[in-house]
């Protein structure tokens, strides 16, 4: 329980790095990187896609809020708001980039863990082309 | 194993799927928008947008000679300090990009026919019609005779106006992933900018000012109304206007009725189908529907006035200028501050952004400020074809000349475009070059225009900037070639003059037939060689004022010179005049020693109006006439409106609304069943009406043709009185005619770029119409889609010549073209809209800038400095 805890603190601070570098490439649907990553660091689904869907959220809203800071963003998101939605909207598109990090983020962190559990299910069907596994099977 | 496989399997069939579909959606555009995901996500869109500027910025840059300091004061306002005039230029280029940049991008394409390639297809007709009229061209022309001008020595300016090119261009490198929003919005970059470009703004410019229909609009009309009785042309376009004061006060004032005249018509050149063929399918496309819109309702005017030391409280000349414009977010013009310490150069005013030094400003010693001259610049030919290849010219087969032109287009392949070109101009009547379905036949139509030929208005702004008295303006006045402008000037030495400036050509009228206005007032007959340009007025004559014994001077738009003045022909088109009387009367009536800069201020937001006060006593007296002392109640309750109204066009008040609808429709109903019978609609003039109301009561023009009855003048203002409260009533939903707010009717937009309704500020409730000095005027024709005022003051100028450190100035959005910025729409929120000003500081160094008023800093710095 404590491993896997210590490995969830472990991957949201990675999904968070992480997330936070690949903002300085304009792609991005890259973001399902760090995700996939917290799913692998992650045993169980459940703390795979809670880090990153945290990891990706707390990384977009600390960018999100040096961008309101620096840039003046949330005009322009309450402009953009305004275009799509009508006027005094922008707290709404705001709400929507959030989300979606978390979503992005959980859907990694599901696609990370399913890579996860397939590579273990693998590694369960040969045994002994695992290193760690065959080092395992000799000490005992 | 089975177990965990199957796991995965069900995860993974789960989340990619999600995956796939969720990063679809937000990658696809949607309705129009690009991506979400581009636009939304950090990273990307909106969170790569230039920011508001750091308070201290320290830039090293190459090619550098000395130190730069550009200074943002609180309106975020540049006041650039350079050691050398090279480097000065540049900074002013980096500014402009660095605040303007899709403003000039947007403006360059569209006079380059650029504009498909990023917003599709749907704009080829506009490309296609920018490039044929040759803007391009001539811009690509002059940039090649300039080079060559600089490289033989004869032109030392080129190499600050290329420094100033290297400006913009280092700012864009520089700033390759940090771009406006309404880049992202639309999905592309900016590209490096050229000399060129800022040659096609000035050409855009002259395109504004003096492109039009109006020779063919006024055949329409010459034809239709000839039909009917040789006098009834002259009649409403008669070419001197009534009640006009005349911008140069050197030769005479008119007589208040000149104007019945008699033509003769030669139906010979009967083409009224096919020129309003060409009219209505010109309309089609995006550009020239804009154009003539803006025409329509007059947004292209201006003002200025300048008073000498006798009426100044101040003992030296103040001058004032604020040009009517359509109002754009961000605004047409920059202002700055330069200063150079090499050179002296020291200059204060607004420019385009894309071009370098000021245009309409201020140096040490002398002060300038423009407004359009209308002078006529524009002739259209017509001719018949022989085959598809040769048209008729002067009684000859003669080829076309072709140029083809290749336009990129967004998301297919570039379109290839060949114009075809007479002796004098491009063919624009056949519409099948345009993708137009419509031609003319075996005629074609040319315009021969003024801004296709060389141009030098880069070069006269430069001598403006530098000039230290009037014969120093004046030399360099000889080479504002396009955009003629009535340029007024004033100089601490106390000197106050105003010359209509630009090139005008003469034409050869030997050849046009009987009944022929000449003077290109109608299309020429290109085939039996009409019309010709044979030269353009010497600058020595053009008319010209200096100290003039009245102690002011002021333009408004209205007619050029008096009747003294019989040197050349100069104009078909002028202003009513009503601004121009209002402005007159002001300065006129002013006591010796009492004009200060506030009371410029008041002027300039003046907004009695002069049109309210001609027409509105006659009003009341007609209603007297007709009810005598009981007037039916509604008319009763109006009268008392108009009666104890001013004709200050208040927004709070409700006589203002009365006057406006009433005169709407006195002269729908006075002239519209004459156009609708005879088959023309050409536009008919306010001040044609007043004339007829107050001098000609019994014109033929009152009686409705479609009626069996003979009406009077009196009876179609009552009919038109009716119609009004009938009207407001039901606007209103209230017969209370103190309900009737001209407020709630007459409003103020101010669009963006973009056209985008969150990015444009307004609609505001405003005072004033388009005839106040403070102009700005609705189309009140569509009760239930009344329209905004789109058009008025682009910029405000309060030069004081006893202390140029008390100049006031104002536009009407904010410095910075960027949404997000603090200064996208500051100044119009708070200065423009109340009728306020900010101060210029017009400091020779750095050191004297006050410190309280600095908002940011940048510090250019030559690499290895």
């Amino acid at each position: 329980m404590e491993i896997e805890r210590r490995n969830f603190f472990i991957s949201l601070v990675v999904v968070l790095c992480l997330t936070m570098l690949l903002t300085l490439i304009p792609v991005w649907q890259l973001v399902i990187i760090p995700g996939i990553i917290a799913g692998i660091l992650n045993k169980s689904l459940k703390y795979g896609v809670l880090s990153g869907g945290i990891g990706v959220i707390l990384s977009w809203g600390i960018y999100v809020l040096v961008g309101m800071i620096t840039r003046n963003a949330y005009i322009m998101l309450d402009q953009f708001g305004a275009l799509i939605l009508g006027g005094g909207f922008g707290w709404l598109i705001l709400l929507l980039v959030i989300l979606l990090a978390g979503i992005f983020g959980v859907i990694g962190g599901g696609i990370g863990n399913g890579f996860k559990t397939l590579i273990n299910a693998y590694l369960e069907k040969h045994p002994y082309q695992d290193s760690k596994s065959k080092l395992h099977i000799k000490e005992n | 194993m089975r177990n965990l496989a199957k796991r995965a399997v069900i995860k993974l069939s789960f989340f990619i799927p999600l995956a796939i579909i969720i990063m679809t959606v937000f990658s696809l555009p949607l309705m129009g928008i690009p991506p979400l995901g581009n636009l939304l996500f950090p990273g990307n869109g909106v969170w790569k947008v230039p920011g508001e500027l750091p308070s201290a910025e320290r830039l090293n840059v190459p090619g550098l000679r000395g130190e730069v300091t550009v200074i943002r004061d609180d309106w975020g306002i540049p006041y650039i300090y350079a050691d050398y005039e090279e480097d000065l230029f540049f900074a002013q280029g980096y500014c402009h990009a660095q605040d303007r940049l899709f403003q000039m991008d947007m403006t360059r394409r569209q006079v380059r026919g650029m504009l498909s390639e990023i917003l599709g297809e749907d704009l080829l007709p506009t490309d296609k019609f920018m490039l044929a009229i040759g803007m391009e061209d001539w811009a690509i022309k002059t940039d090649e005779l300039l080079r060559k001008m600089y490289s033989n020595g004869t032109l030392e300016f080129f190499s600050s106006f290329e420094r100033y090119v290297d400006g913009i261009n280092y700012y864009i490198g520089s700033h390759e992933d940090v771009i406006p929003l309404e880049y992202h919005l639309l999905g592309f970059k900016p590209t490096e900018w050229s000399t060129i470009d800022t040659l096609c703004l000035v050409q855009e410019m002259a395109r504004q000012m003096s492109w039009n229909y109006n020779d063919l609009d006024r055949y329409i009309a010459l034809l239709a109304l000839n039909s009917i009785n040789n006098t009834y042309y002259n009649e409403l376009y008669g070419l001197t206007l009534p009640y006009q004061i005349p911008i140069v006060p050197d030769y005479g004032g008119f007589p208040e009725s000149p104007m019945k005249a008699t033509i003769e018509l030669n139906p010979s050149f009967a083409l009224k189908s096919e020129i309003q063929n060409f009219l209505a399918n010109v309309q089609k496309i995006d550009s020239e529907k804009t154009l003539m819109e803006n025409q329509k309702d007059q947004k292209v005017g201006s003002n200025n006035w300048v008073v000498n030391g006798t009426l100044s409280s101040t003992g030296a000349p103040i001058l004032c200028n604020d040009m009517h414009l359509g109002w754009i977010m961000p605004g047409v013009w920059y202002e700055q501050h330069l200063k150079a310490e090499d050179t002296g150069y020291h200059v204060y005013g607004f420019i385009i952004p894309g071009m370098p030094g000021v245009a309409v400003g201020h140096n040490e010693k002398v002060g300038w400020g423009f407004t359009n001259t209308g002078y006529d610049v524009i002739d259209w030919y017509y001719y018949n074809t022989d085959g598809p290849n040769q048209y008729i010219y002067n009684g000859t087969s003669t080829p076309y000349t072709e140029k083809t032109y290749s336009i990129n287009v967004k998301n297919q392949e570039s379109v290839k475009f060949i114009v075809r070109h007479t002796v004098h101009g491009p063919v624009l009547s056949d519409m099948r070059d345009f993708g137009l379905p419509q031609s003319l036949g075996n005629i074609v139509l040319a315009p021969k225009w003024i801004t296709n030929g060389y141009f030098f208005n880069i070069l006269a702004g430069n001598g403006f900037d530098r000039a230290t008295n009037r014969a120093d303006f004046d030399e360099a006045s000889k080479y504002w070639t396009l955009l003629a402008q009535n340029i007024v000037y004033a100089d601490v030495d106390g000197n106050i003059a105003i010359r209509p400036t630009g090139k005008v050509p003469i034409r050869d009228d030997s050849r046009i037939p009987t009944g022929h206005l000449g003077n290109g007032t109608i299309p020429y007959n290109g085939s039996n060689g009409e019309g010709e340009w044979i030269d353009y007025i010497p600058f020595e004559d053009l008319p010209n004022s200096i100290n003039p014994e009245q102690n002011y001077l002021a333009s408004a738009n209205q007619i050029v010179a008096g009747p003294d003045y019989n040197g050349y022909f100069l104009q078909n088109e002028y202003a009513d005049g009503y601004r121009a009387r209002r402005i007159n009367e002001v300065l006129r009536n002013a006591a010796d020693g009492s004009i200060s800069v506030e009371t410029m201020k008041i002027i300039q937001n003046d907004v009695n109006s002069t049109a309210a006060r001609a027409f509105i006593p006659e009003l009341i007296e007609v209603i007297n006439d007709y009810y005598g002392l009981t007037p039916p109640t509604k008319i009763n309750n109006v009268l008392t409106e108009l009666e104890s109204w001013h004709f200050v066009m208040d927004k709070n008040a409700a006589a203002p609304t009365i006057y406006r609808k009433w005169r709407d429709f006195f002269e729908d109903f006075t002239f519209n069943d004459e156009k609708e019978t005879y088959g023309f609609n050409t536009i008919t003039r306010i001040v044609v009406l007043e004339y007829l109301m107050k001098e000609d009561e019994s014109s033929h023009w009152f009686n409705n043709v479609s009626t069996p009855q003979n009406e009077t003048r009196d009876d179609i203002m009552m009919i038109a009185l009716n119609a009004t409260i009938n009207w407001l009533e039901s606007f209103y939903g209230s017969e209370d005619p103190s309900t009737w707010r001209w407020g709630n009717i007459h409003k103020v937009y101010f669009t963006s770029l973009t056209q985008l309704d969150p990015l444009s500020k307004g609609p505001y409730e405003a005072d004033g119409e388009g005839y106040t000095i403070n102009p700005a005027g609705v189309n009140l024709d569509n009760m239930k889609n009344i329209g905004v005022a789109r058009g008025g003051a682009s910029e405000r100028l309060i030069l004081d010549f006893s202390n140029l450190n008390n100049s006031l100035s104002v536009i009407p959005s904010g410095q910075r073209g960027l949404s997000n910025s603090k200064h996208y729409s500051d100044q119009l929120e708070q200065l423009f809209l109340q009728g306020k000003y900010h101060f210029q500081y017009f400091t020779n160094t750095l050191y004297n800038f006050p410190t309280s008023s600095i908002e940011s800093q940048i510090f250019f710095f030559p690499i290895g400095g």
